[in-house]
């Protein structure tokens, strides 16, 4: 379903090079639950970004569902991120002026969903992330894990094809990450969305089905395995 | 997307302080140029309306050429007034003769304070016609009005007040006939005016018409007839129809905005100024609301970067923005012109006294004493506009500025 073919990036740091992705070759089929690993610098964050349309590759393709994403122009690839992709990032991003719900419902708002199913929709997504009775409270008002879970609830509402998250445990204690990584191999399961992480947290590559390796911008190794 | 706004109003309530604060610097810009143009245009009004009441009347008819040389009080340039009697009485117009003439005014200890002398203009008018023109007679502040035949003068307040004359004092004026030949005459201060239009008040020096004929020999010639279509619309075309006739008898008539022209001058540097002060007001608005705006977004870069993670368009973000930009500009723009009313208000009931500013020097407007406002309405309205348009655009360029940042450094921004 994603297919990730010959991926080169650099980036320029100051005046040096920096070669985040030398030829980086992967196929990524319906529903899996896959960890992008490595250390600082191995390019897994370029990766995920390159594949959720808000990063660009020097050279290379990728294609979801048979069709390329390179090309895209910038509009469309919005909306392209906005129909079938969700993000969950390490530092939440929540908007902090908005309630749980609001957070949740924004997605939906972008999509142009009325705002009657935009209410059914957001209020069982928050029941299923464990968040009913806190709708109303700002993300000031909830803690890390609970934040987290809002933006699982945000990326996930929408039933997008591929959830992309980005170090979704580092900024969270064991048991809360141990929790919320429960919470998404739950969802993957139910809603059958792709679900890719990058992460250097050795509790989230356990947790994957599928783990794959970067080093220097290449890929080390590619297991798949069973939990 | 009614979600857009309703997202920028929030934005707006979740930083109240910052939005009052640059609300409050448009609010202030848009203040004063309320109250200033309130104020000029004030000034504006009613120093014309004083020009044309003391000094020029709707137009004056000369001589050819009197005019450009009428520094030198040319009393050759003279004409018989009858000539243009008849046509000015069948218009309808108030009309009055007048001999303007150079000299000096000469005084002397007891009962002035000291000897002295002054060199200055003599207006001769007519006592009784020259009320059908001009504003002069009600504008008299001590003794009596000029009688015909009597050598009687009548000096400015502040004139007056500066050589220390009083009713009943006498003094000599040394100038010379209408053939240049040196003529020395008494006359007795009979009356003190003290008038709206400060150019009468300082230096104003009147004496009758028929006093000067027999003292200038300038058998029954006048160097002026001043002529009267009221102040209202449609003054300035009632006398520009009588020009040809004016002209075909070989006089030149000239109307009020070429007689003033020195007010005219600094009413067109007023509106000069007036650019200024816009320009000024959009500084201020300008750098209050792009520091803000600049502020808010820069503090929203890792937001916006998720945003468009999630798949917001660029435009929508700018709209957004927008949004907020308008709030914080309509905001300014409700305090700024309800400061300006509230400020308006005294200067339009009771004005600013500047009289010690006037006194002194001449700035060319023909005010004294208080200077009003006016309610400048289509003011009021620009300066509204002007906010709003203001922190729309500065806005625009704030979002611009961030939205060219890619998606990932915005998400790493720091």
């Amino acid at each position: 379903m994603i297919s990730v073919k010959d991926l080169y990036k650099t980036y320029l740091a100051g005046d040096s090079e920096v070669k985040a992705l030398r030829g980086v070759s992967l196929d990524i089929e319906r529903g899996e639950f896959i960890s992008i690993a490595g250390p600082s610098g191995s390019g897994k964050t370029t990766m995920l970004n390159i594949i959720g349309c808000i990063d660009s590759a020097d050279s290379g393709d990728i294609t979801i569902n048979g069709e390329s994403v390179m090309d895209l122009k910038k509009d469309a690839q919005a909306a392209f991120r906005r129909d079938y992709l969700g993000f969950v990032f390490q530092s939440y991003n929540l908007i902090p002026v908005l309630t749980a719900f609001e957070n949740v419902a924004f997605s939906l708002n972008l999509m142009g969903v009325d705002d009657a199913e935009a209410k059914d929709r957001t209020m069982a997504i928050l029941k299923e992330v464990g968040l009913e009775g806190m709708e109303d409270r700002r993300p000031g008002k909830l803690s890390g894990g609970q934040q987290q879970r809002v933006a699982i609830a945000r990326a996930i509402v929408k039933h997008p094809e591929i959830l992309l998250a980005d170090e979704p445990t580092a900024n969270l204690d064991s048991t809360t990450g141990n929790e919320i990584l429960e919470l998404m191999k739950e969802l993957n399961e139910k809603h059958q969305s792709t679900f890719i992480f990058a992460t250097h947290d050795p509790m989230v590559m356990d947790f994957a089905g599928r783990l794959v390796q970067l080093h220097d911008g290449e890929i080390q190794s590619d297991t798949r395995r069973s939990r | 997307m009614t979600f857009l706004p309703k997202m920028a109003f929030k934005n707006l309530a979740r930083y109240k302080k910052r939005t009052m604060i640059t609300a409050g610097a448009i609010a202030y810009g848009l203040m004063m140029f309320i109250v200033i143009r309130s104020l000029l245009t004030g000034i504006d009004n009613e120093s014309e309306t004083n020009l044309r009441l003391y000094e020029t009347a709707t137009g004056r008819i000369m001589a050819q050429g009197y005019w450009d040389d009428r520094e030198t009080f040319p009393l050759e340039k003279s004409f018989d007034p009858e000539i243009v009697t008849p046509i000015l009485e069948n218009t309808g117009a108030g009309y009055s003769p007048r001999i303007s003439f150079g000299g000096d005014l000469i005084f002397y200890k007891d009962p002035f304070p000291e000897d002295g002398s002054i060199p200055g203009r003599f207006t001769a008018i007519d006592p009784v016609l020259d009320a059908d023109v001009f504003k002069l007679r009600e504008s008299l502040s001590e003794g009596s009005w000029l009688v015909d035949g009597e050598q009687g003068l009548i000096l400015g307040h502040w004139l007056a007040e500066d050589i220390g004359a009083g009713i009943g004092h006498t003094v000599l004026v040394e100038t010379q006939t209408k053939d240049g030949y040196a003529q020395v005459f008494d006359l007795e201060i009979v009356g003190i005016v003290n008038c709206p239009n400060p150019e009468i008040t300082r230096s104003g020096m009147f004496l009758p018409l028929s006093v000067a004929d027999e003292f200038l020999e300038m058998d029954g010639t006048v160097t002026e007839v001043n002529v009267n279509f009221g102040t209202l619309n449609g003054a300035d075309a009632d006398f520009a129809a009588l020009v040809p006739d004016v002209e075909a008898m070989g006089l030149e008539a000239l109307d009020w905005r070429i007689l003033g022209a020195d007010f005219i001058a600094i009413s067109q540097a007023k509106a000069g100024s007036s650019g200024m002060i816009i320009f000024l007001i959009l500084i201020i608005a300008g750098v209050g609301i792009s520091n803000t705006m600049l502020m808010a977004v820069y503090e929203r870069v890792r937001e916006l970067g998720m945003m468009r993670a999630l798949g917001m368009r660029n435009r929508q973000i700018r709209a957004m923005f927008l949004w907020e930009s308008a709030g914080i500009g309509l905001l300014g723009g409700f305090y700024g012109v309800g400061l300006g009313a509230l400020v308006t208000w005294p200067l339009v009931k009771w004005g600013i006294d500047y009289t010690f500013l006037l006194r002194e020097a001449s700035f060319g407007y023909r005010i004294q004493g208080q200077m009003y406002g006016v309610w400048d309405i289509p003011s009021m309205i620009i300066a509204f506009f002007m906010g709003v348009g203001m922190a729309v655009l500065v806005a625009a360029f704030s979002t611009h500025r961030i939205l060219r940042l890619d998606i990932p450094a915005s998400l790493r921004f720091q």
